[in-house]
């Protein structure tokens, strides 16, 4: 898969989701390619050609990546025990974004997380102005609640759960 | 040109929703076969370059070296 090739200096993070209520996610390996994949999905504000993605707007971009699991073991006499690295998931991203009822990203999330079986490519996309760095994944939302206290700006919380060894790096 | 069974694997590979170290460890190609169509892909941003990465990881191919004697 091709890797990151660059640390951007002074970069900003965005999100980008495939539009369509019924999407078909990239394959994994498309999850690392580029020109025509991935960049259709990321805006040109970001470098992209976003031919069929839109922006999440959301408030700050999650930790993503990999959970920890581990099996731990104790033998006698050995003054240290073990733990050994098991199967874990990916990271569950939680977003919380202004609820916005005419926002089409948001729209599609809400479908998703009432759905609960659509799958869809998000990009997390890092850019300086000329190159972007992008970490695309495959994921189903879950949560979605809209949190309408009137002391404060309506907003909402989602999570989307990345798919299993559904994700890929690209760059430009 | 690649053999139909490289082909067929890089389409498996090109399409699969599951993991392409799971995967590409179970199809059957020729090492020397995936050396060579990696070292003539001259895109690096196609799927197809990827499943042939994932095939290089688990058919390594070392060229054999001719020693002679003295």
């Amino acid at each position: 898969m091709a890797l990151p090739s660059k640390v951007l200096p002074g970069f900003s993070a965005s999100m980008w989701m495939q539009t369509t209520a019924t999407p078909t996610p990239l394959s994994v390996a498309n999850l690392s390619v580029w020109t025509a994949q991935v960049a259709t999905i990321v805006g040109t504000s970001a470098g992209g050609t976003g031919a069929s993605g839109t922006q999440l707007n959301v408030e700050a971009v999650p930790a993503f990546g990999q959970d920890d699991a581990v099996a731990s073991f104790a033998v006698a006499g050995s003054r240290q025990s073990d733990k050994i690295p098991t199967q874990s998931a990916p990271t569950s991203m939680t977003i919380t974004a202004a609820w916005n009822p005419s926002d089409a990203g948001l729209l599609l999330i809400r479908g998703d997380s009432q759905n609960g079986t659509i799958d869809r490519t998000f990009v997390v996309a890092a850019y300086d102005g000329t190159n972007t760095v992008a970490y695309a994944f495959n994921g189903r939302v879950s949560q979605f609640q809209i949190d309408a206290h009137p002391g404060a700006e309506a907003k909402c919380t989602f999570t989307v759960h990345p798919r299993g060894n559904q994700y890929g790096w690209s760059n430009t | 040109m690649m053999s139909e069974q490289l082909q067929t694997a890089v389409e498996t590979l090109a399409s699969t929703f599951q993991s392409l170290d799971l995967v590409a460890r179970a199809l059957p190609v020729s090492p020397k076969e995936v050396a060579e169509a990696l070292a003539a892909c001259e895109d690096k941003d196609t799927s197809e370059y990827v499943a042939l990465v994932a095939l290089s990881k688990y058919n390594p191919y070392t060229p054999s070296v001719k020693v002679t004697e003295k």
